[in-house]
């Protein structure tokens, strides 16, 4: 595991030390560096998912499409269809699955940190159940429910999502303080109730099935930059707030008590955390659809490989989460061209046995 | 600097914390003796207001805590917890670190002023080498010794240590003890210990505050508090109170079961020349001090 | 022994209760049959059902429970409706349909099929393995699947017309519906490849492949099914496939979830497809089209007159 490189300052009583290596901050500037290369990875996988797909476009092309719809470089030398599957539907689409892989990512790695729980995910408490409930219920419903680039299952699934969470909340919390093992008893109570109405609902209405099954699964088949709208203001503030807590999530990894006497606003910390990764988790669900695996996995893979502290795990889960939701999409819509497989389906069978091999590796060193 | 004054809490049932008040000034260690359940560690968690109190008042150099935010508090009271929890992925140093959070402002990360204090603090207790290490691998005293100076690092003039020795040998129980001295003296902290060795306790605070059942029933120099009948009292035990002969401190000792069936020895009578009688307290004892506290053997 | 009285009492209470339930209880009856129009030498008659069992049946059925909603057209069509009384919650083609007694074909009581007291059950999809069960109970269960083509189609008209006894009117039937569709297929015989055609069955772009039972209209109609090649039935394409492919038509089966020509038009970067472009957007009602039963005729003419504007107006 990589260690921070010391900068102390040059002190008297620095032969009465263990090392200089031992008292550099975490990892401040390495932080910068890593960043960096995070960041790029994240651009390298919007370049690669724009340039690939069923439908061959030369990738200098797909540059220059890029070049000129972005920068208004070049004229035009490609036909129209190709600048509308880039423009209007792959870059949408990409840029979408890295924001909702981030998101899911981030909201992973603030619920781990909030509720302790390695086994904590961004839909513990409901999210994913409300979601899907409001999501079935219009998809079932007799009533149309598109209307033109307006849907009306977007902000169904939304308000199920906040919904089923609030009242999580709600239930946990007596006395100001909401307890992290009342919390997830709730979430689930909530979560199968809300998962018990919609398989009701698919029952009762079988000939949606494959429908309702298909945003279940989840996916971006059908992404538009208005949708990439929807979840970009919750992410970003979401994000911002995981970010801002980062330290204080550290010191939540203390008992709850033992923080509060270090000076962490214990309540607020997890009402703030919790209330803003629910949100832009609600959002991201609300576009895509329960894509599983990511909230849980991400987090875990960049603890393995960049150590504990919340201030370097967020932002890293951020763009590991991005690259792999990318990659993850790029191979849900050409495995099988032209057909497309649930993203979900994806990120499960190639989540699973890298996380297996990482734990494996892990565990020789440490032990 | 710590005052607190006619202290009720309870956990929504009984009343745990029964009308507590008691005084720590700066420079000296007060030890919190007294039987499992008699309310210490709920003291503890009063001060720190990680629970609620019924009525009284807690001051930290003068201001009402009920007054003052997390962050604030947390900048005048310290805690070395009984059980700490030190989870995987973090070095000691970074545990350290964590006693800065309440000099830390909201976006702010750790400066070289604040690695500056965990350097000091990791120095005073000697586990400068621990530093590197993670420090869920630790054995207890090494841990005890982390959880002590991720508390000095947060700089808070007032100490509050919740059993720091029932986990460790007699060897690093004295080691501790010895150290949260020489520190309460060299910053001049006012140090409040719960401690359940009344014979440790005796030797290295100032003064005792005994506790039963939620109520203050003994306060004063150790002698004065470790009287066998207040301790039978309070713990239900019979015990032989004697003078250490090099500190002339107490030292509690059980009372063999035989024995307790006798009446209590004094000094002038014809038993006394048993030389364990003679060390006894209020039975006339040694020449050397007169039985009050001294600056000594440590 | 006072006791014995005031038990014998509530026992006879107990009885009377019982056989005044069943005698009252039950849905409302059918209206009275008629005689069957089959002539009586077709009878008895053994099919092979889906399963591979021989099923015989005595004579004409006048109490038919159709379980399937492409029977259920078919069973009116060929005039065995009075015989009909009980349909499955799909069946809402004819009108009449509405007025049997209603079961749940997708996920079968038992006891609501056997207390309906038919004298043929036919059941199109062996969920729960009720044709077992039902069969154990001792009924006359006619198990046939949906076919899967437009030939299959007229096979089945055929058989449940003389399953119910009107194999005169069955027989007229399929010749009508043959004949309706050569004259579809006899004016299409000049052309050598149709328009490119993309069928919609939902907003994320699931669609039919050549191999499905309604991309056989579009195999008769010579018509290039741009989900050629997909992997499934119905597959899901993606929208770039889709672009790609360029279809000039596009039918739309997916109205009721609110999809029409304007909000097709609407979608982001869709403008390029020629079908958008020419305004070659058609809405279809997805149960003529995906369901194998007599109006295949009529959906095989709207399909054309959609694909083909100039040879059918």
């Amino acid at each position: 595991m990589r260690r921070a490189r010391a900068l102390a300052a040059p002190d008297p009583q620095a032969d009465a030390f263990a090392g200089e290596e031992a008292f550099a901050l975490p990892g401040v500037r390495p932080l910068r560096i890593s960043l960096l290369l995070a960041l790029a990875a994240v651009l390298a996988a919007v370049l690669l998912g724009a340039s690939q797909g069923s439908v061959g476009i030369p990738f200098t092309t797909v540059v220059r499409i890029l070049a000129s719809k972005v920068l208004g470089l070049g004229s035009v030398t490609w036909p129209e269809t190709w600048e509308e599957i880039i423009w209007q539907i792959r870059l949408p689409r990409v840029i979408l699955a890295g924001l909702v892989g981030a998101t899911l990512a981030f909201s992973g790695a603030a619920y781990q940190g909030i509720l302790r729980n390695p086994l904590a995910d961004p839909y513990l408490i409901g999210v994913a159940a409300g979601a899907g409930l409001g999501a079935t219920i219009v998809l079932v419903s007799p009533v149309p429910y598109a209307f033109g680039t307006l849907s009306l299952l977007p902000p169904a699934a939304f308000v199920g999502a906040v919904l089923a969470v609030s009242i999580s909340y709600g239930l946990a919390r007596s006395g100001g303080v909401a307890p992290n093992v009342t919390l997830i008893l709730a979430g689930v109570a909530i979560s199968a109730a809300a998962t018990s109405a919609m398989s009701f609902l698919i029952m009762a209405n079988h000939e949606r099935v494959a429908t309702v099954l298909s945003w279940l699964l989840g996916g971006f088949n059908t992404a538009t930059w208005q949708k990439v709208g929807i979840v970009l203001p919750y992410s970003l503030v979401g994000g911002a707030a995981v970010l801002a807590s980062a330290r204080f999530l550290n010191v939540l990894q203390l008992d709850e008590e033992e923080a509060q006497q270090l000076g962490v606003p214990v309540e607020r910390v997890k009402l703030l955390v919790i209330v803003t990764a629910s949100l832009a988790t609600a959002a991201a669900v609300s576009v895509s659809g329960l894509i599983g695996f990511v909230g849980l996995i991400v987090p875990h893979t960049v603890r393995l490989l960049w150590g504990f502290d919340y201030r370097r795990l967020v932002p890293m889960s951020m763009a590991a989460g991005a690259v792999f939701l990318i990659l993850a999409d790029l191979a849900a819509r050409s495995v099988l061209s032209p057909s497309e497989v649930p993203v979900g389906v994806v990120t499960a069978l190639c989540g699973a046995p890298f996380f297996l091999w990482l734990l494996r590796r892990h565990r020789r060193a440490v032990f | 600097m710590l005052e607190i004054r006619d202290l009720w809490a309870d956990y929504g049932g009984a009343p745990v914390l029964r009308g507590v008040s008691l005084d720590v000034a700066s420079g000296e260690v007060v030890g919190l003796v007294g039987p499992n359940g008699s309310g210490k560690t709920t003291l503890v968690r009063a001060v720190t207001r990680v629970m609620p109190l019924r009525s009284g008042e807690v001051r930290l150099l003068g201001e009402d805590s009920r007054t003052l935010t997390r962050a604030a508090l947390a900048r005048r009271v310290a805690v070395v917890p009984q059980s700490p929890a030190l989870p995987e992925g973090f070095t000691v140093l970074e545990i350290v670190l964590m006693g800065r959070t309440p000099h830390l402002r909201l976006l702010q990360s750790e400066g070289p002023s604040d690695l500056a204090a965990a350097r000091r603090a990791l120095t005073q207790t000697g586990a400068t080498a621990l530093a590197p290490r993670f420090a869920h691998q630790l054995s207890g005293g090494e841990r005890q010794q982390v959880v002590i100076a991720r508390a000095l690092a947060q700089e808070a003039p007032v100490l509050l240590l919740d059993e720091p020795t029932s986990h460790l040998d007699v060897g690093h129980q004295m080691t501790v003890m010895g150290l949260v001295r020489r520190l309460c003296q060299e910053r001049s902290l006012a140090v409040l210990a719960t401690i359940h060795d009344l014979t440790l306790a005796a030797l290295y605070c100032d003064r005792l505050v005994l506790l039963d059942r939620g109520a203050v029933v003994a306060e004063g120099s150790p002698e004065s508090v470790l009287q066998p009948e207040l301790i039978a009292r309070a713990y239900g035990a019979e015990v032989t109170v004697l003078r250490h002969p090099a500190s002339g401190r107490p030292v509690v000792v059980p009372l063999p079961p035989e024995a307790a069936r006798r009446p209590p020895v004094r000094a002038d009578s014809p038993q006394a020349k048993d030389s364990i009688a003679a060390l006894e307290i209020g039975g006339g004892g040694p020449p050397s001090g007169d039985g009050r506290r001294d600056g000594g053997e440590r | 022994m006072r006791r014995l009285p005031l038990l014998g009492i509530l026992l006879a209470l107990l009885l009377a209760l019982t056989l005044v339930m069943a005698a009252c209880g039950g849905e409302k009856e059918p209206a009275a049959s008629p005689e069957p129009t089959a002539p009586a030498t077709d009878f008895p008659l053994t099919v092979t059902r889906s399963d591979g069992r021989n099923l015989t049946i005595a004579e004409a059925p006048q109490r038919i429970a159709s379980l399937s909603p492409a029977a259920t057209e078919v069973l009116y069509a060929v005039g065995a409706g009075p015989q009909i009384v009980a349909t499955d919650l799909q069946s809402d083609y004819p009108a009449e349909a509405e007025n049997t007694t209603k079961l749940d074909a997708f996920q079968p009581n038992l006891e609501a099929i056997a207390g309906v007291e038919a004298d043929l059950i036919i059941i199109a999809s062996n969920q729960d393995d009720i044709v077992e069960a039902l069969d154990r109970l001792g009924e006359t269960v006619l198990f046939i699947e949906v076919p899967d083509t437009i030939d299959g189609v007229m096979g089945q008209v055929w058989l449940l017309a003389r399953v119910s006894g009107h194999a005169e009117e069955g027989g007229r039937l399929a010749q009508e519906m043959k004949d309706r569709m050569r004259a579809v297929t006899d004016k299409l015989a000049d052309v050598e490849e149709g328009p490119r055609v993309y069928h919609e069955l939902d907003n994320t772009f699931f669609t039919v492949a050549p191999n499905s039972f309604v991309g056989d209209f579009y195999s008769l109609l010579k018509a290039h099914n741009i989900a050629e090649g997909a992997p499934t039935a119905y597959p899901q394409l993606s929208q770039e496939e889709i672009l790609d492919r360029d279809p000039e038509v596009i039918i739309l089966a997916d109205a009721d979830a609110g999809e029409s020509a304007q909000t097709v038009k609407a979608r982001p970067g869709w403008g390029v497809i020629s079908a958008v472009k020419n305004d070659r957007i058609y809405v279809v009602d997805p149960n003529i089209v995906s369901r194998p039963g007599p109006r295949v005729a009529d959906a095989l003419e709207q399909l054309a007159r959609v694909l083909y504007p100039e040879k059918f107006p």
